[in-house]
């Protein structure tokens, strides 16, 4: 039994999930945003991939072609760009689009949202690409096991994945935001754990006028400044003093005074941060999970503080199957994983391998 | 400085704060009420505590933060006329409540004591100690490595200083369940049908009450419930069962099934999935889950099941706050200049620690 399901492309793409339906060009806006972009970084990907002259590439969930449109160029006319979505529209915005650009070696085609559509075994592959989809296979295993058999030897999977961290970036901080944050700041005063934590430069922008920094710039300035308090070992210890008023000695009051949104998570992080000693320790000394607890609880108390958003929103998709799960299913489907070098910083990249049969 | 306290606050400039309930509008007779009620004391069990005490005749025993005396009097009957405890707390109401009801109870070995809030008040250094209780406070301390390290001259040689603590943890207890909220998820499980997997795991005794309209004993209902959702807590394949269930036809993806349980947008129970899922710890026997596996399981299957049912999580308001969990709490107090005393496990849902000086 193989049911597999993916919504299109789009529905990872967004900051929130389209309505059924929604018009291509509304998609388009949103699939091609700089900030998607900056994160997805198409082009650093499908030059890293290795597409050689006349293969054959699977684009599954192809959505508007970020990927397949790159594929077919980097193929320079030969070989062949399969590229599908459950979503007619955008089936025939590829179509267009591929011929409109001159593009003859990209098929677009209808598939089924739900299972392993029979359109992919009318073809073998050399690589299939499933860019933020992983999460709507049903049964992923079953999925892959059936893809793996239309996989040419030595073919390949690559699946992109939303990272589970917290980061910031320039394009996510939209002047809304931006307003708001610069607001927060400028209430803490210069003695907030985070003002005290932000470059002269930073700090000029948002204190003093005439700074001669320009928004664009600044975007930039934050951005940077606030990743560099996301492993920071302290940055909890001090947020709490400044949080708890006299006469107040309950944590949880110091957390939701922080506006986290999510202070049971929040509480959860402090319980396994503390019982570790990690706020007691060197970045260095961290072990890979305590580094992972301290992103996301120094994440949340940021964001609420500074009353920014997640990129991308409270996650549409509700839950993002990580590394080891998916690398572990992969292995169970007959795929092994390809050691690279992480070649994204916000998005996780992983690249399988078919195994050969058993002799 | 004091960086080795890592996460505990420097906000009383090294003095550590002693506990009071911080709100303005203090309320004796909810205050007692919250303390002396059946559930509370069927959590915390004052009596096998106070049993398993090994107190002697004659021994001065100290009770922190005593607050309605759940444990003093106790403390003192056990003394049996003997030896003194004396019984401390910032809030002026307690500390009167406690010299009337000693007074009332004809207990003569009870010395109580109102105490300043912030740093250890010069009365703990009159005497010294056998025995000092510290029950269901220790988060409050800003800086509990400072407060015990000048507690420590204080308790004698031999002497043994007990932190009681609530586990943090999800449980099922039947007297904190309230009677409407039991009905209302006797109606949810109705609706839900046999088919749901809170439902397929409950006996058949409880399922029998569920469908038979004849009003059962609350109580004993209450019992049978509360023993059946503590099993599932455990269970780690009760999200994958919970996934299918809830998995839509048009869509049957893991994300779509979450939102459909509607949890809102909570972003625990992601954490939880993605590091039990990258775990493998849904498809793995129970027995062979490490200690962090089943305590993330526990979690989870507790914010399914609370959030199914629409149970509220017992004690809420005293466990509603971070609560310092035992290495945390171990590694605070070693540096104090304690060594643990090894004990089996005393009560499901307290943490009780043992300390020598050493």
């Amino acid at each position: 039994m193989f049911r597999a399901s993916f919504l299109c492309l789009i529905l990872f793409f967004l900051v929130s999930p389209p309505a059924r339906g929604e018009p291509v060009k509304v998609m388009l806006a949103k699939l091609n945003t700089d900030a998607r972009m900056s994160v997805l970084k198409p082009d650093r990907v499908v030059a890293t991939l290795g597409i050689k002259p006349g293969m054959s590439i699977l684009d599954i969930g192809a959505g508007t072609g970020v990927f397949a449109f790159r594929f077919a160029a980097a193929l320079n006319g030969t070989g062949m760009v399969y590229a599908t979505d459950k979503n007619p529209e955008t089936v025939l915005f590829l179509q267009k689009e591929a011929s409109a650009r001159g593009l003859k070696n990209v098929l677009s085609a209808r598939v089924k949202g739900i299972g392993f559509d029979p359109f992919y075994d009318q073809h073998f592959y050399d690589l299939v690409m499933v860019g933020n989809l992983y999460g709507h296979i049903s049964n992923p295993k079953d999925y892959f096991h059936r893809l793996r058999a239309r996989l040419n030897d030595g073919g390949r999977v690559i699946i992109i994945q939303r990272v589970n961290h917290e980061f910031f970036l320039p394009h996510f901080l939209v002047a809304k935001d931006l307003a708001a944050a610069v607001k927060a700041l400028k209430s803490a005063g210069e003695d907030h754990p985070i003002v005290r934590r932000l470059q002269a430069k930073t700090k000029s922008y948002i204190f003093s006028s005439g700074s001669g920094i320009t928004e664009d710039e600044f975007r930039t300035l934050l951005s940077d400044d606030l990743n560099a308090m996301l492993p920071d070992p302290r940055l909890f210890d001090e947020l709490q003093s400044r949080y708890l008023s006299l006469g107040e000695d309950n944590p949880s009051t110091a957390i939701k005074k922080m506006k986290t949104g999510q202070d049971e998570f929040a509480l959860w992080l402090l319980g396994r941060l503390d019982d570790s000693d990690a706020f007691g320790k060197d970045i260095s000394a961290l072990s890979d999970d305590d580094r992972q607890m301290l992103n996301r609880l120094n994440g949340l108390c940021l964001r609420g503080i500074l009353g920014l958003p997640r990129p991308f929103g409270s996650n549409p998709v509700g839950y993002l199957a990580e590394e080891k799960t998916i690398t572990r299913v992969m292995t169970s489907a007959g795929f092994e994983p390809v050691e690279r070098a992480p070649l994204l910083e916000h998005e996780l990249l992983l690249e399988f391998r078919k195994k050969a049969d058993a002799p | 400085m004091n960086a080795a306290l890592g996460f505990l606050l420097i906000f009383f400039c090294c003095a550590a704060a002693l506990p009071s309930p911080a709100s303005a509008a203090f309320s004796l007779k909810i205050a007692l009420a919250q303390q002396n009620n059946e559930a509370r004391l069927a959590m915390l069990q004052p009596d096998k505590v106070v049993a398993a005490m090994g107190l002697q005749p004659g021994m001065s025993v100290l009770d922190i933060g005593a607050g309605a005396g759940v444990f003093t009097f106790r403390l003192a009957r056990a003394l049996q006329g003997t030896g003194t405890v004396y019984a401390t707390d910032t809030v002026p109401e307690f500390v009167d409540y406690l010299k009337k009801e000693s007074l009332a109870q004809g207990l003569k070995n009870v010395v109580v004591a109102k105490v300043q809030r912030t740093g250890l008040d010069p009365f703990y250094s009159r005497q010294t100690y056998d025995l000092i209780l510290l029950s269901g406070f220790y988060y409050r301390f800003t800086d509990p490595g400072s407060y015990f390290r000048q507690l420590r001259p204080l308790l004698k040689d031999g002497g043994r200083l007990i932190i009681i603590q609530p586990v943090n943890e999800e449980f099922f207890l039947p007297q904190a369940f309230k009677d409407e909220e039991v009905n209302a998820a006797v109606a949810v499980l109705r609706a839900a049908g046999p088919g749901h997997p809170v439902y397929r795991r409950l006996s058949s005794v409880t399922t029998g009450l569920i469908k038979s309209d004849k009003a059962a004993a609350m109580a004993e209902f209450k019992a049978l419930l509360a023993r059946d959702l503590e099993a599932m807590l455990a269970d780690p394949s009760f999200f994958p069962d919970m996934a299918a269930f809830y998995r839509a036809v048009d869509d049957p993806s893991p994300g779509v099934a979450l939102n459909k349980m509607k949890l809102g947008n909570n972003e625990l129970v992601r954490w939880l999935l993605g590091r039990l899922d990258d775990a493998d710890a849904f498809a793995r026997d129970a027995a062979s889950l490490s200690a962090d596996e089943k305590k993330m399981i526990n979690r989870l299957n507790g914010i399914l099941i609370r959030n199914f049912l629409k149970l509220e999580k017992p004690f809420a308001k005293i466990r509603g706050h971070y609560i310092a969990e035992s290495p945390s709490m171990l590694r605070t107090l070693t540096r104090a200049g304690y060594k643990p005393v090894e004990r089996s496990p005393l009560l499901p849902y307290e943490l009780i620690l043992e300390f020598k000086k050493d």
